[in-house]
């Protein structure tokens, strides 16, 4: 039985003319010490799908489908039994470290909160294993930053309080939304090998949101490429490493500057896409899509396997390997 | 359009337009033509209830109810213009320059306009009465004085929040001076703000007028004044409890038209605003 | 064309920290210390560095928006902040900025003919006629149309938004552009689109970039001559390639360890954050470096040429030169 499990799931969100289907169909499943990752670009509904997983989305937000925790179907029940869910058995990381802590309690206060609220621990129990986690996502002086407040932290100490709260109740899956983003880049490589390290201790299940495809590469088993609300690929991370199928993951790659390159000649790039309103039934990624026919708007393309636990949402993955060989990216 | 969300977004904005319109439309109307004169006393058929010839009846003098509250109105909207247009024209100056110059005008201004908010306004009201006499001038100086550092303190808190932003940088690489600046690109962005401010101060403005009158320290008789209304009918509070009523109920549905349609303003442009990605 | 289009020589900015309370004296924090570079014409130069390095600073000093507390600016010759205002506003068509937030460089309430127009505005003399022309062509020249130039910023996605401000940017006809981070707030296949826009308006237009970036690779990609800051301090200057392939400086080596790299990685065992501030003596890294010696704490290091136009302000330059092994 998967840890987490979503089955098509469906989420639609208000527009000025009725409902419109943000994302759409995403499957996956996560596994106790799996760790899995979402990459796409922004609009792509990646952090809507992870807002939806903990049930967070806006009321107005119509969700259908299937998200099963421990085979349990979470979608019907009401929202105390998620309360109970998040936080506890769902950790979350968000991107912006400033809006996720509240600035005007302390920090250990806040990191001590899911405890009390989860656990039931009293005010000191909580407050040394408050201390405990500050250490181990290496805080240093702990026991005195207990007492400080977020602005008095710089921008990497802060997103480590995060981790903590979200780590607190010791929850079967970390789900981290963007988490290093807002960061340095020292700093960005110390947060990943954190959240790397504690998830290999714990033996917890990551799920890594990202539009930062080295970040995904260096640090999940398994990747989900989205666009336009749909995955469009979905391969073990070295795999996709090695031999991207859909065009868009290849355009993703193509579009990496890697250091060390030197100047090359000019970058391959993509056209411009359209708004989201005007996307035509058939493929989201059609309007873009150097190998567009026709027929890739009849109809949205169905997952084809391309190698083992590889799959990718594609009608022309012949012709898009056979130019992929051709030119190597 | 789904047409519920329209109207319960929409709400605020139709049901305090349409209260705020009320005592303009009542002055408008009482311009034109009242159905009994407002000042005429009458002395035979005072306290009258309400009947097909006075629909609200008449007050102690025998003037006609109906009238005097729309006469009234006159005063009230002359005083909550001026008073709002004294405020904005001074006080979005004065706190336009404290967020452009910084440092000591900053401070100057910033604690002017704290002693601004302790003077109270009845205060001033009395002083000027004093000096000048009774009159609606007093009351436009008093409540404008009132609104100048309500005006600075928004404008310059809105304003501040304006400078951090890129285009103003831009607009300073480009080699535009400061006040052009102010003018082009901090004007018009914190203009929504004012409106808001506005609609909210003259709601208040009303109410101030009111209270003035009612301490005759405002519009003097005869001259309509819904306060003054207020005043008259307190001694009368038991006998004829309408002669209190209906001037209440018209300053307050006014007072909350006017924060119903700042409401309502705000809450319109805001998510546009936010929507500008 | 060996004259120095802008020099920046020995400037020193501080600013006054937040006070605690009203009794205690405002620290004063060095935004940048001693700081000198030169830019020559068609010369991309690249800045790097981290929040608190005084790339930002030093970008609004060069674009006179702040005075420095020491030293001096010139382009093409002149201080900068000596110039009457008059001339400096007739100078400042020469530089111009891009910046970082497609969406908070351009005024929402402006529509965009009158956003691009704005630097020929302020400078005198155009027939409105010369003026919509040179908006046109600046629209063109960075890939949006005409129509375009009626409408508001809120129509146009991000990368568009910073074509918007590379046309403003660029229709004074300036020698010097500086872009403060100007891809990061964007999507990776429309950063590569920007970056090749880029490339192109320095190939027709004759442009010399400061380029402010966190990101190696971008730099790399559009500079001729890259400077590491860190903590207000230049600490490594260098072609792009041969920072890459030989560092030498013990800050420059961890910022390329730190770019993720496209394979899965063991986290590194050591995750305490890293403490503390820069002193006021000695090197600024000397806090975090692994190198750090008792010389470090006292002295801080000059930047000097390591070899021939490699230029590091470390002690132990040569050592750190020769122990990283290239990274291709």
């Amino acid at each position: 039985m998967a840890l987490l499990e979503v089955e098509n799931l469906t989420i639609s969100l208000p527009a000025a003319d009725g409902l419109v289907e943000i994302v759409h169909g995403i499957s996956l499943r996560l596994d106790k010490g799996q760790t899995l990752g979402l990459v796409g670009e922004s609009g792509s509904g990646k952090t809507l799908t992870a807002l939806a997983i903990i049930n967070l989305l806006p009321e107005q937000a119509r969700l259908s489908g299937r998200i099963a925790f421990n085979g349990a179907d979470m979608l019907p029940r009401p929202d105390h039994e998620w309360c109970r869910i998040r936080g506890n058995r769902i950790g979350i990381v968000f991107q912006e470290p400033m809006s996720a802590l509240n600035p005007l309690q302390p920090i250990g206060q806040q990191v001590a909160e899911p405890l009390r609220i989860h656990t039931g621990l009293d005010r000191n129990a909580a407050r040394s294993e408050a201390r405990r986690l500050l250490d181990r996502v290496g805080i240093a002086n702990a026991a005195q930053r207990l007492r400080a407040y977020p602005h008095e932290l710089s921008g990497g100490q802060r997103q480590r309080v995060t981790i903590a709260m979200a780590l607190a109740c010791r929850p079967d899956i970390l789900i981290a939304d963007e988490p290093t983003s807002a960061l340095d880049l020292t700093i960005q490589r110390q947060i990943l090998d954190l959240i790397a390290g504690l998830v290999e201790q714990d033996h917890m299940a990551l799920m890594l949101i990202s539009h930062d495809l080295g970040v995904i590469a260096e640090t999940v088993q398994q990747t989900l490429v989205m666009y336009g609300g749909r995955i469009v690929e979905s391969a073990p991370t070295p795999d996709l490493l090695r031999n991207r199928a859909h065009p868009y993951t290849q355009a993703l790659f193509a579009a990496r500057l890697v250091p060390g390159g030197g100047r090359r000649h000019r970058l391959p790039t993509l056209a411009t896409g359209r708004s989201r309103a005007l996307l035509s039934p058939g493929c989201p990624f059609a309007d873009r899509c150097p190998f567009e026919m026709p027929q890739c708007r009849s109809a949205v393309p169905p997952p084809v396997p391309v190698g083992e636990a590889h799959a990718a949402c594609c009608i022309r993955l012949d012709v898009v390997r056979d130019a992929n060989r051709a030119a190597p990216a | 359009m789904n047409p519920r969300a329209v109207s319960s977004r929409r709400l605020p904005i139709v049901v305090g337009g349409c209260l705020a319109s009320l005592p303009l439309l009542e002055a408008l109307i009482s311009l034109v033509a009242t159905p009994f004169s407002p000042v005429q006393i009458d002395i035979p058929h005072k306290l009258l209830l309400p009947s097909s010839q006075h629909w609200l009846g008449t007050d102690a003098l025998g003037r006609d109810e109906l009238s005097l509250l729309l006469a009234g109105a006159q005063v009230s909207l002359l005083v909550g213009i001026a008073a709002v247009a004294i405020g904005l024209g001074m006080g979005v100056a004065l706190g336009l320059v404290a967020a452009a110059r910084k440092g000591w005008v900053e401070e100057l201004v910033m604690r002017l306009a704290d002693l601004g908010f302790a003077f109270p306004a009845v205060l001033s009201a009395i002083l000027l009465r004093a000096v000048f006499g009774g009159g609606i001038g007093n009351s436009i100086l008093a409540i404008g004085a009132f609104n100048i550092p309500v005006f600075a303190r928004v404008s310059r808190a809105s304003a501040n929040a304006i400078f951090t932003r890129d285009f103003i940088l831009a607009a300073r690489v480009a080699g535009k001076g400061p006040v052009s600046i102010v003018c082009e690109h901090v004007l018009p962005n914190i203009l929504p703000t004012l409106i808001v401010q506005a609609t909210i101060q003259f709601g208040l403005a009303i109410l101030a007028e009111a209270a003035l009158s009612y301490l005759g320290l405002g519009a003097q008789p005869p001259q309509p004044s819904w306060g003054r209304m207020l005043n008259d009918a307190q001694s009368l509070l038991f006998e004829a409890p309408r002669l209190a009523l209906f001037p209440g109920i018209a300053i307050a549905l006014s007072v909350l038209g006017f924060n119903l349609l700042g409401d309502g303003i705000r809450d319109m442009l805001d998510p546009r605003l936010s929507r500008d990605r | 064309m060996n004259a120095p289009l802008l020099e920046v020589q020995n400037i020193c900015k501080r600013y006054a920290m937040r006070r605690r309370s009203l009794w205690e004296k405002s620290e004063m924090v060095e935004a940048l210390r001693n700081v000198s570079l030169r830019l020559t014409q068609r010369r991309s130069f690249g800045l790097v560095g981290e929040s608190g390095s005084g790339k930002s600073t030093l970008a609004r000093l060069i674009m006179a928006l702040e005075r420095p507390d020491q030293g001096r600016i010139l382009f093409e010759g002149e201080d900068l902040h000596r110039l009457p205002r008059p001339i400096l506003r007739n100078r400042r068509r020469h530089f111009q900025m891009v910046f970082q937030d497609p969406y908070g460089s351009l005024d929402p309430r402006h529509r965009v003919a009158r956003i691009v127009g704005e630097p020929l505005a302020a400078l005198a003399g155009r027939s409105p006629a010369e003026w919509l022309d040179a908006v046109i062509a600046a629209l063109q020249s960075v890939g949006l149309e005409a129509a375009d130039r009626h409408k508001y910023p809120h129509e146009f996605s991000g990368g568009q938004r910073q074509r918007i401000a590379l046309a403003r940017a660029l229709i004074s006809r300036p020698k010097l552009i500086v872009a403060d981070e100007p891809v990061s707030a964007l999507d990776l296949p429309i950063q590569a689109q920007i970056l090749n826009l880029l490339r192109d308006l320095q190939d027709h237009f004759g442009l010399t970039y400061l380029l402010i970036s966190h990101d190696l690779a971008v730099v790399e990609y559009l500079c001729d001559e890259v400077a590491v800051m860190f903590a207000g301090k230049i600490v490594e200057q260098a072609p792009p390639n041969q920072l890459f392939q030989q560092p030498a400086h013990p800050y420059t080596r961890r910022l390329i360890d730190a770019l993720p790299q496209m394979r899965p990685r063991k986290p590194a065992r050591e995750i305490v954050e890293q403490a503390g501030l820069p002193g006021s003596t000695g090197c600024p890294y000397a806090g975090r470096c692994p190198h750090v010696a008792a010389r470090c704490l006292a002295n801080d290091p000059p930047l000097l040429a390591v070899t021939d136009g490699h230029l590091s302000a470390c002690h132990f330059a040569s050592d750190v030169m020769a122990q990283h092994a290239s990274i291709g």
